[in-house]
């Protein structure tokens, strides 16, 4: 029996799944083709994901659909939008505009900030009066700077803490936002997550620049399980993480939750974590 | 909000979705309107199948293009496509929809207690819009009844969106568990063509459902839809 190249064994799986039964008879069947297909998946990775894919699909059809092809048809009759879905999401689109584009102005939203602060009458926490200020420190010093790549660089990291500033009006403008205070490994005071059901926001001045290479990796755990969410930008001083909930449609912000920073090595494998905890906030206390 | 129809025809068709987010986080509503025409249709089927109201579903899929309008700059490609962003940010909303229902009781819509109880292989609940069979099935705990409810919702969508005879041979396969020469013989059709049409509606299915991470996590892989600022 000859060796089964890719396109051979693509072939098979292919065949193996016009029979429902196909997939789950690859294993346990003696026919020349499934024996050279097995031994072919057993060395071959890409062929391997590629079968893993397929059986998904397949285990999904098959959950999906009712016994019967008369309860199975009404089933997947399609469900069109109203014909007014349209224009309504355009309309409300239209009226998000504004907003949108006043989110890429650092200083009326450091107003409107202000404004909502006083006017509920709460203390302005320190971190957000250390942002904004940055922000003005970011752009006056691109403007001082004369060379362009400076100038590009202030602008990009204005922009930047501005989008991170935009989030954090988000979440406060939702009356259910939380804030939870992260601290070092020596129990200090380091910045704050703050978030809602659907944002999620990070500010802190306690992280030194990362050396070359290094990045500060943030995650999310719940009882001992942790996703990493991405890695912390900076602004001069400030390093900060901005992003939405919405994505992470299993996850669930729960009493034992906590965001943390690592500090990974150049080269670290960024779905796991090598380096230390530098930083991190229990949100469910 | 940029002018609308900056957007050739040709660019509707080609705008990988990479271009076609970053083009909406520069503010055109041409872009956004391709975005609409493309996925819409997906998401309010996958919704409408979850919650089994229709209204619900379209004001979800609203709350869902409006969200792609404001954060289209955290799209990744690199974490799954636009259309996987879009269901797992509207299966976010729906689920935030069944917990709100939940909380008003005299609400006429899905509760996922209601889905959790013996009885009936349907979870409508006393809405008329949406036939029973096109609800999806029921199972045991909260959490899982969503994560199963929303792949049935989403497979039913994709399988939805095959062509008539394409769509026959997947029903037939799968719901009636008949071979290809079977299928062939109920619909008195050639193999071949029986075999043709199924391989073109694997493929199809493959291309829409592949990346749907509740696919992974409906047969019990752990998976997630990222966003946020990955690397």
């Amino acid at each position: 029996m000859t060796a089964m190249d890719h396109g051979a064994a693509h072939e098979r799986i292919e065949d193996l799944l016009l029979d429902p039964k196909g997939l789950a008879a690859l294993e346990a069947s003696s026919a020349e083709d499934d024996v050279a297909l097995r031994e072919h998946l057993a060395g071959c990775p890409t062929c391997r994901a590629d079968l893993e894919t397929w059986a998904r699909i397949h285990s999904a059809l098959a959950d999906a659909l009712p016994g019967t092809a008369a309860a199975a048809t009404v089933a997947v009759e399609p469900v069109e939008p109203p014909p007014s879905l349209r224009a309504r999401v355009l309309s409300a689109v239209r009226a998000e505009a504004p907003t949108q584009a006043a989110s890429l102005a650092p200083i009326p939203m450091a107003e409107a900030r202000r404004r909502r602060w006083a006017w509920s009458g709460q203390p302005r926490p320190a971190w957000i009066g250390l942002a904004a200020a940055l922000v003005v420190l970011v752009v006056g010093a691109g403007v001082l700077v004369d060379q362009a790549g400076r100038l590009a660089t202030a602008r990009d990291e204005t922009q930047s803490l501005a989008q991170a500033m935009a989030a954090v009006d988000r979440v406060l403008a939702e009356p259910q936002h939380r804030v939870a205070a992260l601290t070092t490994q020596a129990g200090a005071a380091g910045g704050t997550v703050s978030w809602t059901r659907h944002d999620l926001v990070v500010l802190t001045t306690a992280l030194p620049d990362p050396k070359p290479g290094e990045v500060y990796r943030c995650w999310l755990s719940n009882d001992g399980q942790g996703w990493a969410i991405g890695k912390m930008d900076f602004a001069a001083s400030t390093a900060y993480w901005v992003g939405s909930l919405d994505g992470w449609a299993s996850f669930e912000i729960g009493p034992t939750t906590l965001f943390r920073v690592s500090l990974e090595p150049p080269g670290a494998d960024p779905k796991s974590r090598s380096g230390p905890i530098v930083l991190e906030a229990a949100l469910g206390a | 909000m940029h002018d609308s129809g900056q957007l050739s025809d040709s660019d509707s068709t080609d705008l990988d979705d990479a271009r076609l987010a970053a083009r909406i986080a520069a503010g055109e509503e041409a872009a956004f309107v391709i975005a609409y025409d493309r996925h819409a249709g997906f998401v309010f089927g996958s919704v409408a199948r979850f919650l089994g109201d229709r209204e619900a579903a379209a004001e979800v899929v609203q709350d869902a293009f409006v969200t792609l309008w404001r954060r289209a700059r955290q799209f990744d490609s690199r974490s799954g496509s636009l259309l996987t962003w879009l269901l797992a940010i509207a299966r976010h909303r729906a689920i935030d929809r069944l917990r709100a229902d939940g909380r008003r009781p005299s609400r006429d819509a899905i509760r996922l207690d209601a889905l959790t109880s013996e009885g009936g292989s349907s979870g409508n609940v006393g809405n008329p819009e949406v036939p029973p069979a096109l609800i999806a099935d029921r199972a045991t705990d909260p959490a899982s009844v969503a994560t199963r409810r929303w792949a049935q919702s989403v497979v039913r969508t994709g399988i939805a969106e095959l062509p008539e005879n394409e769509r026959t041979v997947i029903l037939l396969g799968y719901a009636e568990d008949l071979s290809q020469a079977e299928i062939a013989e109920r619909l008195e059709w050639p193999l071949g063509t029986v075999k043709s049409r199924t391989r073109r509606a694997m493929a199809q299915l493959r291309s829409r459902l592949g990346p749907v991470a509740e696919l992974t996590e409906a047969s019990g892989s752990a998976a997630r839809a990222g966003t946020g600022s990955p690397d």
